[in-house]
């Protein structure tokens, strides 16, 4: 069971990662780098993403607080015009 | 390092034998050449388009000015004929004074050797270069500064390759390198039984548990190693999909082990016995500076190119004979403790001086493929002279050698040298035999000037500590 699972790993991965390697390839890289460098790339797309994700956020925050800023500056500036 | 300006191979009845070094026949790409003491490099037509495009993106140029690279130039192929075959190009390389192998290197050695690797893809990976391997016999050192040799390893890069040599730099820098780091044990004996490196696998096998939670650990050492182990052929049944590795994860891995590995320190608990030669020696510093003289007069008068210090500790002796005019100083020595410390004395005064570990009743033999892939000590090169300081009782006594052999061994080294003669009433020989009986009735000054006038011409004596420690300058004279 536990060996199906890892054939099933690796055949998913190296589907995936395909051959655009094999110019170099006199030098066996090993199923094992080749795996962990699937994981970090994806995880460099996660954080890609999870980034993107939270700069829309945080624009949110931002925008907010600025609009609630310039209400209130504006509000200032009405007060001084009357004195 | 400086190419000769005589370029043009000459076609004299005296003209020399062109053999293939047996060192490189790994990549198809190309091959390694000796002509005479000359060292050529052929590019064969398949890896000539990568070729022509690194040297198109300037990157060798600047990798040669910062000292990252060894030099080339072009020879044009028809000077050597038909010996290379139908090679694209053939180009020549300096030939360099010595050539040491990674497990000769202490800590500090393979640290800067494995960052100088590093350094290589992020410069090159700037200009869509990268390299097709990252082996540490590609890398030399020219005083304690590495310098990579291979120009064929460059290869064109595009964005989304995987790093091909990613499992070889583990193997051959980080997990050897992570040995002493996280155990305190020298890589240099494991490596030297096992040339391709120290696998993840293995490595992992001794990690305790809470080692394995760091995570730079557990994806280059504990998630390689036990992945390594999936059957690659039905990988290999797959057709071309999509996933790619992308440069921006390519440099965050690069940057990521580079911060790692310059941060790794030997874990040793305490001091090695010879760290502390230095302030514990039995010898007075008048004695220390009678030695110190007498070792710059010999290189001035004598001007050996290369020296070779053997057993040269911190290297103050190997200093000695830099001040007195020696090109280069190769030390050895089989104290890990002692050779970090010379390292970094070399390094910080910018010295042409290169600790390597050596055990002298067991140097690197020849190795690897055929047993003439890594070469042994004696095959690779000899030295100008060699000075053998506090030495020879370690090995006539602690390792029982006999006092004409421990003689022989080092006046084959070089032509000529300075060998200590530490008499049995010093006080470190008197240590040495004080929990054993004296089997060594030859242990004397006058055995030992008797073997060494069979070998040499003694071209003068000093007598430097006040225990009867004597130095012999030697010519030799038998071949």
């Amino acid at each position: 069971m536990v060996h199906r699972k890892r054939v099933l790993v690796v055949w998913l991965a190296i589907n995936l990662v395909g051959f655009s390697a094999a110019a170099n390839a006199y030098l066996d890289p090993g199923t094992g780098s080749i795996l962990v460098q699937s994981l970090l790339a994806g995880i460099a797309g996660a954080a890609a993403v999870i980034s993107l994700y939270w700069q829309r956020v945080k624009r949110f925050f931002v925008n907010l607080r600025k609009s609630s800023r310039d209400a209130h500056t504006s509000a200032t500036s009405t007060d001084n015009d009357r004195v | 390092m400086r190419i000769p300006v005589q370029l043009r191979l000459t076609t004299t009845e005296s003209e020399p034998a062109i053999r293939a070094e047996p060192g490189s026949f790994r990549d198809p790409g190309g091959r390694i050449y000796w002509y005479g003491e000359r060292v050529l490099r052929t590019v064969m037509p398949s890896a000539a388009q990568d070729f022509d495009f690194v040297e198109a993106s300037g990157l060798i140029p600047t990798l040669v000015e910062r000292g990252m690279l060894i030099p080339q130039s072009h020879l044009s192929l028809e000077l050597l004929g038909e010996a290379v075959g139908d090679a694209t190009y053939l180009l020549e390389h300096p030939k360099l004074d010595f050539i040491s192998h990674p497990y000769e290197w202490p800590f500090r050695g393979l640290q800067a050797a494995a960052l100088l690797q590093l350094d290589l893809y992020l410069e090159a990976l700037k200009r869509d270069v990268t390299l097709s391997d990252a082996t540490a016999y590609n890398i030399q050192f020219e005083g304690v500064r590495p310098v990579f040799i291979d120009r064929l390893s460059f290869r064109r890069y595009e964005d989304g390759q995987f790093w091909m040599g990613h499992r070889q730099f583990c193997e051959q820098f980080l997990n050897p390198l992570l040995l002493r780091a996280l155990f305190g044990i020298p890589h240099n004996a494991w490596y030297r039984g096992s040339p391709e490196g120290i696998g993840a696998a293995e490595l992992s096998a001794l990690l305790p548990l809470r080692k394995k939670f760091s995570w730079r650990v557990l994806t280059n050492v504990v998630m390689q190693g036990s992945l390594q182990k999936t059957r690659s052929s039905d990988a290999h049944q797959a057709v071309a999909g999509k996933l790619k590795f992308p440069k921006t994860a390519f440099e965050r891995l690069l940057h990521g082990l580079r911060t790692w590995i310059a941060s790794l320190q030997p874990a040793d608990r305490q001091p090695t016995t010879w760290q502390e030669y230095a302030r514990h020696n039995s010898y007075r510093d008048t004695e220390a500076e009678a030695k110190r003289k007498f070792i710059t007069r010999f290189v001035s008068e004598s001007k050996p190119r290369t020296v070779w210090d053997i057993g040269c500790n911190t290297g103050d002796y190997s200093v000695a004979a830099l001040q007195g005019g020696a090109r280069s100083v190769i030390g050895f020595d089989f104290d890990h403790g002692a050779l970090d410390l010379a390292f970094d004395r070399a390094k910080s005064e910018n010295l042409a001086f290169t600790p390597l570990f050596l055990d002298v009743t067991n140097p690197a033999p020849d190795q690897g493929w055929g047993q003439a892939e890594r070469r042994g000590l004696r095959a690779r090169a000899k030295a100008d002279a060699v000075l053998a300081l506090a030495l020879i009782h370690h090995v006539a006594i602690s390792k029982n050698v006999p006092l004409g052999e421990v003689v022989s061994w080092l006046t084959d080294m070089a032509p000529r040298g300075v060998i200590e003669f530490v008499p049995k009433t010093d006080p470190m020989v008197v240590e040495l035999l004080r929990l054993r009986e004296d089997i060594f009735p030859n242990y004397n000054e006058e055995h030992f000037v008797k073997c060494l006038e069979k070998r040499a011409r003694i071209v003068t004596s000093e007598t430097v500590s006040a225990s009867g420690r004597k130095l012999f300058a030697f010519e030799r004279v038998v071949n």
